[in-house]
């Protein structure tokens, strides 16, 4: 059970998480931005993608973080959120 | 996922003409106009993408709503991260709503495809029009001292930092804030808006989060609930590359200048014109969506 404070494997995981929906944000503006300038129609749709797979990323890692921190229940809840999100993409 | 494209019922009046530059800039510039007004009144730049693109740039409504859910996801992530690190966000809470949020989107985009857009613009104008009202009504906040018993299985109780240390919160009506969030979902799916709005009210008002950890939980669900909707737009060919681009790039840097002026300018201001804005728009939509020709 939780405590007052979160546990640090909480905190850690949130961090990494940060860090990768900034990466992604950044990289999917500079492919698309890229295909804009140059008229290429390839890299904005290949910007739109990064920019759409930034969160779905997160939620799959979100799994891992959340089987290292041996919590079922969230595991399963997290990949419940995944299936629906790749209901959503290849449905 | 973009192997499946397939085209449009209808050619879009934007796509027919083919954006040339100069149409290029101006989008960008308007988008980056919404993006850093939504980013220093805490309202977000979807919600006028919509109604700027398809009353001022006459763009098709599917389209529009395809390209803001692109620039919601790019607005959300990006501010995202710094929420995390300053430890505001319930990341169990946010998880959990999202399973109600994704299927909410879910069912709003697949609405979306089949409900004419004159339908889609009035539901819009509403909830716009409600969204710049209570923007300017204040919050409480209503602690909850005991425990609730779904809210202790879920584990869903946290706690935030303040200037003297750690402050734990109980987490509370979970099923009421799981059914508003599918609602919150099926309305960003539908309209291509973040529902940041009525995601902090499930939050704060129904299970009673601090407001500080629901304003930044709901901004890290926002990208997960609008890439759900997204999908469905990508599958369905209403995510035009020379549309979406233009209008994420522009918000997204609106968003970055916006989060940087943020604390340096008066904000109450601000508030009520990026409010008035809004509720013309909103005025706007309804209207032109009751005469049929959005």
């Amino acid at each position: 059970m939780r405590g007052p404070n979160s546990p640090p494997d909480d905190t850690e995981l949130e961090l990494v998480l940060g860090r990768l929906l900034r990466g992604g944000v950044l990289l999917a503006a500079l492919v698309s931005a890229a295909g804009l300038i140059l008229s290429r129609a390839v890299w904005m749709k290949a910007g739109l993608f990064i920019l759409v797979a930034t969160p779905v990323a997160r939620v799959a890692f979100s799994v891992v973080g959340f089987a290292l921190a041996r919590d079922r229940l969230y595991v399963a809840v997290t990949l419940l959120v995944l299936a629906l999100l790749a209901v959503s993409l290849f449905g | 996922m973009l192997a499946q494209i397939t085209p449009a019922a209808a050619v879009p009046r934007f796509v027919a003409m083919g954006p040339s530059s100069l149409m290029t800039l101006l989008l960008m510039a308007a988008s980056a106009g919404a993006g850093l007004l939504g980013a220093l009144t805490g309202l977000g730049g979807g919600v006028v993408i919509v109604p700027l693109l398809t009353v001022v740039f006459h763009v098709d409504l599917r389209h529009a709503v395809g390209a803001s859910l692109i620039s919601v996801i790019a607005t959300s992530s990006g501010a995202a991260a710094a929420y995390v690190r300053e430890g505001y966000t319930n990341i169990r809470v946010a998880m959990l709503l999202e399973v109600a949020t994704t299927c909410g989107a879910l069912a709003g985009a697949h609405l979306a495809t089949h409900v004419q857009t004159s339908v889609i613009a009035v539901v819009l104008g509403i909830v716009l029009a409600v969204s710049a009202f209570t923007s300017l009504s204040k919050r409480r906040e209503r602690p909850v001292a005991r425990p609730d018993r779904l809210a202790t299985r879920l584990r869903l109780d946290g706690a935030f930092p303040t200037a003297h240390g750690g402050r734990a919160y109980h987490v509370r009506r979970v099923p009421l804030g799981f059914g508003l969030m599918v609602v919150a979902g099926g309305l960003s799916g539908l309209l291509g808006i973040g529902s940041g709005a009525l995601k902090v009210l499930a939050m704060d008002g129904a299970m009673s989060l601090p407001f500080k950890v629901a304003t930044t939980t709901s901004n890290f669900m926002i990208g997960v609930t609008a890439a759900a909707g997204a999908g469905v737009y990508f599958a369905h060919g209403y995510v035009e590359p020379k549309l979406a681009c233009p209008v994420m790039l522009g918000v997204l840097a609106g968003a970055l200048a916006g989060a940087r002026l943020l604390g340096r300018v008066s904000v109450r201001a601000l508030r009520f014109l990026f409010s008035a804005v809004i509720l013309v728009l909103a005025a706007e939509m309804i209207y032109e969506g009751l005469r049929g020709r959005i």
